[in-house]
């Protein structure tokens, strides 16, 4: 039985492959492509999702959300939760803002937010005017839309949308809210008070509604967790988010993205695979005469496998670390 | 003279679609230890299929192979190559050197294989005698036919191989080269004791041989 590592075999491996580099340098070229293909998105997934946990708390707006449907939390739940911090509470739903009341007018679908004075708990709103979140707060029925909506419909400040039937007044545009986490990241959104939110009577209509409320906790190193759950047991329509799971609508869009984008990688190698498959059978087959003189002086086939198989084996391995450095270092670029 | 190869009723067929292809009809054939054999015939009469038989590289349909008293025609792929690496040196009209390795390597190789130690240092004497001493580190499509078939004699010989197989190794090469590569298979194989089969269409070189055997459709006759 012959040893299957031979540093002989091996060495005529290396050999025939540093001599053979321009029949081999169409298949480093393909491998290459597929391989660094496959690293790139791999690391960008990487670099996503690290990115996500490390500013979780940032995207969930708190240390930790109570969320409801439709309905606002008990309020005996709300001050036994108060204990733990600061509660700043907020509603989300869709409709449509539109920039008149005439049948003509153009309009968008949004999701509206419904703020308090203390959003947000964790990061910042981004707006224009720097000061629109203060006067979102002090001026009756007004609003902040998004930087699309504000462009689109040519809006100043100070000019007039609609919401079902409701006049708004435009007191700026918002760039970037902190909790992107949840159902703001695609699509477009704008921004009114709590108080001018309660002007639109809107929870009569059946619509969904969530109101969420974020907790920044006085001191971060209480163990809370097992207390909220247990208050919370008598409330089964009340979810908990933290910020580990803050940002799951964002993981699962990336998990789905990087699966769409692996999926084209492994395609690409597929198809280069096929490429490859029919390179290596002709560099096989250029090998034809070497293989019979091999024969001729005594090697085994076995023996002379195993010396194609190392070469590809080396070949692959080079391809994989050049294709892995590469991605590093477009990662340390980027 | 002790007996180093015997052929009993050999036959070699080819099946091709509807017909079968006799190439080898019957042979039988033995040669001596040390013995140089010349073996002529017209082209397509079985003179390679009659090396690369005893070669191991092709298996016989039917009959009988005696190397060393041992009956090689039932050995395993693995058995006959083992047998040539050690035992058998081919050398053949197209040189076959193996192209991305230098004259040195070439040669070199079969001691490798052989695990025999300073097999780079062997294989440059040995070029160096066969006048090759520049041409060490060449490729073989740096070094010109006559080169080239000297590199290939002398990998069939380094090992002192017991059968030295020669598949009209002159056949390639002009009549200053032709000579010269025939004298040094001619010197080695003497030297070694290495017993000689020899293909070749020339008659002179034919005559220099201790006994030429003639193939005709097959046949030896």
């Amino acid at each position: 039985m012959e040893k299957l590592f031979n540093f002989q075999d091996f060495k005529y491996a290396i050999r025939d492959l540093t001599r053979s580099y321009k029949k081999i340098s169409t298949i480093i070229f393909t491998l290459f492509i597929s391989l660094f293909v496959l690293s790139v998105i791999l690391s960008l997934e990487y670099s996503l999702k690290k990115e996500l946990n490390a500013n979780a708390k940032v995207l969930l707006g708190g240390d930790f959300e109570i969320n409801t449907r439709n309905e606002k939390v008990n309020d005996q739940y709300l001050k036994k939760i108060e204990k733990f911090g600061t509660i700043s509470s907020t509603v989300e739903f869709s409709t449509m803002l539109a920039n008149s009341t005439k049948s003509d007018a153009k309009t968008f679908f949004i999701r509206l937010k419904a703020i308090d004075q203390k959003y947000p708990l964790y990061g910042s709103v981004q707006s224009f005017p720097d000061n629109a979140l203060t006067s979102l707060q002090t001026t009756k029925n007004s609003i902040v839309v998004n930087k699309k909506i504000f462009e689109t419909l040519k809006l100043k400040v100070n000019d007039t949308v609609f919401i079902k039937q409701t006049a708004f007044k435009v007191v700026g545009y918002v760039e970037s809210v902190p909790d992107l986490g949840r159902a703001l990241l695609f699509g477009d959104f704008a921004v009114v008070s709590t108080n001018s939110f309660l002007n639109l009577n809107i929870n009569t209509l059946g619509s969904f509604i969530n109101y969420e409320y974020r907790v920044k906790l006085n001191n971060e190193n209480i163990n809370f967790k097992q207390e909220l759950e247990n208050l919370t047991k008598n409330y089964p329509s009340y979810s908990v988010r933290y910020p580990e799971n803050s940002s799951n609508n964002l993981k699962k869009l990336i998990d789905n993205f990087s699966q769409f984008l692996s999926l084209v990688s492994i395609s690409a190698m597929l198809i280069a695979g096929i490429g490859i498959a029919n390179t290596l059978i002709s560099f096989i087959n250029q090998k034809n005469i070497s293989i019979a003189i091999m024969k001729s002086l005594g090697f085994t086939t076995a023996t002379i496998k195993k010396i194609f198989y190392f070469e590809i084996f080396i070949l692959l391995n080079i391809i994989s670390l050049l294709a892995y450095f590469f991605c590093c270092s477009e990662r340390a670029i980027g | 003279m002790k007996s180093l190869l015997e052929l009993q009723d050999i036959y070699l067929n080819y099946k091709t679609e509807n017909t079968l292809v006799e190439v080898i009809k019957g042979v039988n054939l033995k040669i001596n230890s040390g013995e140089n054999v010349a073996v002529v015939g017209k082209s397509g009469s079985g003179k390679t299929s009659l090396i690369m038989l005893i070669a191991g590289l092709e298996k016989a349909t039917s009959g009988k192979i005696i190397f060393e008293d041992q009956d090689i025609s039932t050995y395993s792929e693995d058995e006959l190559a083992d047998l040539r690496k050690r035992k058998i040196g081919i050398v053949f009209q197209s040189f076959y050197l193996i192209p991305n390795y230098t004259a040195l390597e070439n040669v070199s190789l079969v001691l490798e294989i052989n695990k025999i130690e300073n097999a780079q240092k062997k294989s440059a004497e040995l070029l160096e005698q066969f006048g090759l001493k520049d041409r060490l580190n060449h490729f073989p499509s740096q070094l010109s036919g006559g080169e080239q078939q000297r590199v290939a004699i002398a990998r069939s010989i380094i090992l002192s191989p017991k059968l030295i197989l020669a598949d009209e190794p002159s056949g390639n090469l002009d009549s200053e080269n032709s000579k010269l590569i025939i004298n040094l298979l001619f010197k080695y194989s003497k030297q070694n004791n290495s017993s000689l089969i020899l293909v070749t269409h020339d008659q002179s070189i034919a005559k220099e041989c201790d006994k030429i055997i003639e193939i005709i459709d097959g046949k030896i006759i």
